[in-house]
């Protein structure tokens, strides 16, 4: 498979005014198909956001020493680049962060998502198609006229993503962008990045703690002390709970819920991540027991 | 004794092209010696309650009552109120400015004018609740770990030992096992020492677990007032208002339509794994 992004024995320490090293990544290997959808966890510090603001050249040798490549749409990017390159990799590796209020730029949504278009100097008609499109593409259509410190949290990170599609980007990355939403919020942003994924010509990496939004990725990269832990399907992170839980993580309740059963020896089918496997899986083990009888359904 | 609104109203940028009711009519208590749980919407206006509790706000009609005291009544009231409630913002962390995570925590105990030896008590004391050792108490707030940072803000609202702590998202940004952590120990604080603690949160999972009441907010003031078992009975309801239930409690509806019976709605996963060891043991069959 074509890899949009690659790293190759990628080391970074932070560096301080006074020259004091922290290091932050141990030795990274990791690569990213076109077209797929990985979902990074780790503990705090375990390293994730370091990793993103590297791919996304928000973290250069300025702010560390960098050991190894990280290769962007064919560029290393941690090599010496022309500031037309540079921006070109930030165009096709966009970045969605964790705080609304904080990538927001004009005072109405259709400027907010034409300010990067403009900036390329693209045509005012081509503008305006794109600023429909993308409102479209995020479910915020009939908004353009919309000041966004009147949007809800969940709406302005939607307007932010459709900011980031203008620039027709290859790459999305979303650094906790659900981690100040609502219920409501956070499955709109999900949502949306599902139809993205859908749409099949975006790679998207998200960076959460909320092991739910894990589950609908295809692969998930867990990071511990700033080397790579696991890299698997859901189904083959989730269901070791145990390890999970040894660097600071958590697993879907339902997950949870299946491996108490399981340790218990009343379960021994695979571990369930979602809500309907779930409820299937336990109507079965009700009903393997006799104990499920839709006839009889008052006790 | 309680905190309890009447009929408050507060509208920001008053007078201004900016002008937006966060809160309309709003009446509601909230019992002492609970760990309450307060969720809604973005926008509901949670942190406004919060800040309208400590006085940082004044309702722009309507009055706050905490403990039978109107704490805008005077300027008197109104300091007192201040040590009374204690307000932890979103992401407190970043609000950390002294020398040393000791001097960060005694900040507010020193503005209460109390005496060295008293100050240094509940500087121990506060420090020992969130689990911050002597060797980080001696460090600069910038050396020490995000979720330490977290807990050193938390600490020096603790030290001023209000009545009433109210946590904005205390748990935000933090991995699993770091929110675990946070709440479990709010919850040990609350049960210890009796103080009321009212939680604002998105996280429907982390208020069933850790929360004895939950005040929701709708868009027309507050919906309801009740035990989790109360709140999450109605999980269309928490849907329309942007809200949802406990990814247990979803399964435990999608289970029922499968068949299955419960014999109490469940929204923690011990609880649910007591039940269906119960149903699997045949226990349940009368």
């Amino acid at each position: 498979m074509d890899n949009i992004i690659e790293i190759k024995d990628l080391s970074f320490s932070y560096r301080d005014p006074d020259g004091t090293l922290h290091p932050a990544l141990k030795n990274i290997n990791l690569s990213f198909g076109r077209g797929t959808y990985t979902a990074v966890l780790g503990h705090n510090g375990s390293g994730k956001s370091t990793l993103a603001k590297l791919i996304n050249m928000v973290l250069t040798r300025e702010d560390g020493d960098i050991d190894g490549t990280i290769t962007v749409c064919g560029k290393d990017v941690t090599g010496e680049l022309s500031d037309d390159e540079a921006y070109e990799i930030q165009r096709r590796v966009g970045m969605v962060h964790q705080n609304p209020d904080n990538q927001i730029v004009a005072t109405t949504v259709e400027e907010d998502i034409a300010f990067g278009p403009e900036n390329l100097g693209m045509d005012p008609k081509e503008i305006r198609r794109i600023v429909t499109d993308m409102l479209k593409a995020v479910g915020m259509e009939g908004h353009e006229k919309s000041a966004p410190h009147r949007l809800s949290g969940g709406q302005k990170q939607r307007i932010a993503v459709a900011g980031v599609l203008a620039m027709n980007p290859e790459c999305i990355i979303f650094d906790e962008s659900t981690a100040m939403l609502d219920p409501q919020g956070r499955e709109a942003i999900l949502k949306t990045i599902d139809e993205l994924h859908r749409r099949g010509d975006v790679t998207i990496i998200t960076i959460t703690h909320y092991m739910n939004e894990a589950t609908d990725a295809d692969r998930v990269v867990v990071l511990n002390r700033g080397e790579v832990f696991m890299d698997g399907t859901p189904e083959e992170i989730f269901t070791q709970v145990e390890k999970l839980h040894s660097v600071s993580l958590d697993v879907p309740q339902v997950t949870e819920l299946f491996y108490k059963l399981k340790k218990a020896g009343k379960y021994s089918g695979k571990l369930p991540l979602h809500t309907d496997e779930g409820a299937e899986a336990l109507a079965g083990l009700l009903k393997k027991r006799g104990k499920l009888c839709p006839s009889d359904l008052k006790m | 004794m309680s905190i309890r609104f009447e009929n408050v109203t507060y509208v920001y940028g008053e007078n201004t092209p900016f002008e937006h009711k966060a809160l309309d009519g709003l009446s509601l208590e909230i019992n002492e010696g609970e760990i309450t749980g307060l969720i809604g919407q973005t926008g509901s206006g949670k942190s406004t309650i919060a800040q309208l509790c400590n006085g940082l706000y004044k309702p722009t009609s309507g009055t706050v009552y905490v403990d039978g005291t109107d704490i805008n009544a005077d300027k008197k009231k109104k300091k007192e109120n201040f040590f009374r409630v204690g307000l932890v913002f979103q992401y407190p962390e970043y609000q950390l400015f002294e020398d040393t995570v000791e001097h960060d925590i005694a900040y507010g105990p020193k503005n209460m004018g109390l005496d060295d030896n008293e100050i240094a008590r509940r500087v121990s004391d506060a420090a020992h609740f969130v689990g911050l050792d002597a060797e980080s108490l001696s460090k600069s707030p910038f050396d020490i770990s995000g979720g330490q940072r977290r807990r050193a803000a938390i600490a020096g609202i603790i030290a001023m030992e209000p009545k009433y702590l109210i946590l904005d998202e205390p748990a935000a940004g933090l991995d699993p096992m770091g929110r675990d952590d946070i709440l479990t120990k709010l919850k040990k604080y609350q049960r210890e020492k009796g103080t009321s603690v009212i939680i604002i949160s998105h996280s429907m999972e982390d208020m069933a677990k850790y929360c004895d009441r939950i005040i929701v907010l709708g868009k027309n003031g507050v919906y309801k007032y009740g035990t989790k078992a109360e709140i999450f009975a109605n999980p269309v309801a928490l849907r329309d208002m942007g809200l949802s239930v406990p990814q247990i409690t979803k399964m435990m509806y999608r289970a029922e339509s499968l068949g299955v019976r419960f014999h109490r709605p469940l929204y923690t996963v011990d609880a649910a794994f007591e039940d269906i060891m119960k149903m699997l043991d045949g226990e349940d069959a009368k």
